[in-house]
């Protein structure tokens, strides 16, 4: 029978009888009847909420875990896609990397394709118009406007003069223009460069950033080189190679005394002015041992040994390290020599630990030892003085209780009869917390 | 995946409270619990009402009951669902009136239970000794309680109807049945040991 329609009021009838027979058995079931008997209301109703809500409770927990699982697997993929992602897009190698591993002195700079295109345009309307021949070449009013001028980057001597590249791979308009004094390069894609190309220098410690204009500066340089050599001075040149031969690319070459200097290039050549009477260089590069010449030859080969030290490079700031390669201002590194006393000394710089002495012997021997050699002073002042006097001292490090104090004392004599036997007790075992103890009287 | 929602049926009224309890406790799956606990909401709820006295309290109670136990009940060992159930309303519903500082209501009454075996011997016919003991018995009993005997465990009628026919109180056949079941225990014994 249902109890809900006698809950209602159906109190008559073999059910209802049932319910009331069934009752008598019943303690559960009486006092529910009395509660539903004794406060007004609509039970039914009020029961089928809560049984709905009870149901929905139970099964939302069920679905939480289906949800759940079904947001992990969401987030899981989201994440493997992004990764992806990620890898994909780092297969795009920057124009100086893939400059330096194809041997180009020259990098292709880009400007954006649209503004190119725009510009070819320009530049073949007007040549239709007016056909270039240097006689009719004419100024571009605006052209700082369009083109930001910039001094020129020079830190690359290249030992041979190398090829101009085709005006095609040269993207920038301009090449055309180019047979005038303006050492111009498209401006936003400068400014990139610029940027990348401080950091890189500051990655490989060198710069081969070669641009158009910078070719013609270099051979003035070159001019200037030749003319300086002749007052006693000597060119000195070379290769720089580690201990398999194989060139080393950037290194640096430093006339000592002063600071002058140069970087190997390419195939680890490099060429410096030093004077004649002393020519003392010094080899140098991240990673490798610095090997000085004190007597350097016309034709002076360098083999450099790398050095055992790790070849991250490390700026120490203040409160922390910082990568090189993260920071885009200008660093100075700190020589490696001076480095090498910090690393040997790693052992001093252990975490300091709190530990707990102990005795040499059991607790519980030691407790008995203190029973058993307890002396119990007879002084009048501690006639009838009784209870426990507690100490606290430290463990040197031979297990010897030093620094002994009384925390808690009773009397004099007491406390020092306390002092004798800890003393002259058992040895404890070293640790660096203080310990306390308590000795009975 | 498919599991979620491919999930064998539930079979709502075959197993028994324990045996529900069980599949809980190894699945973990709460709709079992919801099931087993929802046939005794309305059990529940009424216990409440009557030591709460108010339907909104009591209603909260059974929320409470319920979340508790959906959480606690699987480091139970359970031998009979139902009276565990019992006890464990009880107690919630005492907790909540001591926090009130309300007075509790004792009932020296309504939970009396009485023994089996003099229902039985109202039900069932043993044996022609034991009949007429009861027959006499019942002769001894006053007469509201005889009345009230009678009309409840031989004509099968309800308290209410008992009402309706005596003109007496619901609480008093209420207690005329109680008390003359009382009496008749007690006279039925001292009888069966005189033989």
């Amino acid at each position: 029978m249902n109890l809900l329609d006698y809950i209602k009021g159906n109190r008559k009838g073999k059910n209802a009888r049932k319910i009331e027979l069934e009752a008598m058995a019943d303690p559960f079931l009486t006092d529910a009847i009395e509660g539903f008997d004794t406060v007004k209301g609509d039970h039914v109703q009020n029961i089928s909420q809560l049984q709905t809500r009870i149901t929905a409770l139970s099964s939302h927990a069920r679905k939480k875990k289906q949800t759940i699982g079904l947001r992990i697997t969401a987030a899981a993929i989201a994440l493997i896609a992004l990764l992806s992602g990620y890898f994909i897009l780092m297969n795009h190698r920057s124009t100086m990397l893939s400059a330096h591993e194809t041997e180009m002195a020259y990098i292709n700079i880009y400007a954006p394709e649209e503004y190119i295109d725009r510009k070819r345009a320009e530049l073949a309307e007007i040549d239709e118009i007016y056909p270039v021949n240097i006689n009719t070449l004419v100024e571009i009013e605006n052209l700082h406007e369009v083109i930001k001028p910039f001094a020129p980057m020079l830190v690359y001597v290249p030992e041979n003069k190398t090829e101009k590249p085709n005006d095609s791979d040269l993207r920038t308009p301009v090449s055309k223009i180019a047979n005038h004094d303006l050492y111009a390069v498209a401006s936003e894609a400068t400014n990139n460069m610029q940027d990348d190309a401080e950091i890189d220098a500051v990655q490989k410690d060198q710069s081969n950033i070669l641009s158009d204009a910078n070719i013609s500066a270099s051979s003035r340089n070159k001019n200037l080189a030749s003319k300086q050599i002749s007052d006693n001075k000597k060119m000195i040149s070379g290769k720089v190679v580690d201990e398999n031969g194989e060139p080393i690319i950037g290194a640096s070459i430093k006339l000592k005394n002063s600071n002058t200097g140069t970087m190997t290039d390419m195939n680890g050549n490099y060429s410096l002015q030093v004077d004649a009477n002393s020519p003392e260089i010094s080899a140098s590069y991240i990673g490798f041992e610095t090997v000085d010449i004190p007597n350097a030859q016309s034709h002076q080969d360098i083999a450099m040994k790398e050095s055992r030290l790790a070849l991250n490079e490390v700026v120490v700031l203040g409160y922390g390290t910082q990568r090189k390669s993260s920071i885009t201002g200008s660093v100075s590194s700190v020589k490696e020599k001076s480095l090498s006393e910090f690393y040997t000394d790693k052992s001093k710089t252990q975490k300091k630990e709190t530990t707990t002495p102990k005795p040499s012997v059991s607790n519980k021997e030691y407790e008995k030892y203190l029973k058993d050699n307890l002396i119990k002073p007879l002084i009048s002042e501690c006639s009838d003085k009784k209870g426990k006097v507690m100490l606290e001292f430290s463990v040197d490090t031979s297990g010897n209780p030093h620094d002994i104090k009384v925390i808690k004392g009773i009397c004099n004599a007491f406390d020092n009869e306390a002092i004798r036997l800890i003393k002259e007790g058992p040895k404890w075992i070293y640790g660096t917390q203080r310990v306390k103890i308590e000795v009975e009287f | 995946m498919l599991k979620f929602f491919n999930k064998n049926k539930i079979n709502k009224t075959e197993d028994t409270d324990e045996e529900l309890l069980q599949k809980y406790c190894d699945s973990g799956d709460s709709e079992y619990f919801g099931l087993l606990f929802n046939r005794y909401t309305p059990l529940i709820y009424g216990v409440c009402l009557k030591y709460l006295q108010n339907e909104d309290r009591a209603q909260d109670a059974v929320m409470e009951i319920f979340e508790n136990l959906m959480l606690k009940i699987t480091g139970y060992e359970i031998k009979v669902f139902k009276t565990w159930l019992y006890s464990v309303v009880k107690n919630h519903c005492f907790h909540i009136l001591k926090e009130n500082k309300r007075e509790l209501v004792v009932d020296f009454d309504s939970n009396i239970m009485e023994s089996e075996p003099v229902l039985t011997l109202l039900s069932e016919d043993t044996d022609i000794e034991r009949e007429n003991i009861l027959n006499k018995c019942l002769e001894l009993l006053p007469e509201p309680q005889r009345i009230a005997v009678n009309l409840f465990f031989y004509e099968d009628l309800s308290y209410a109807e008992i009402v309706d026919s005596t003109g007496y109180h619901l609480k008093s056949v209420k207690s005329y049945i109680q008390n003359g079941k009382r009496n008749l225990k007690n006279c039925i014994e001292n009888r069966t040991k005189d033989e």
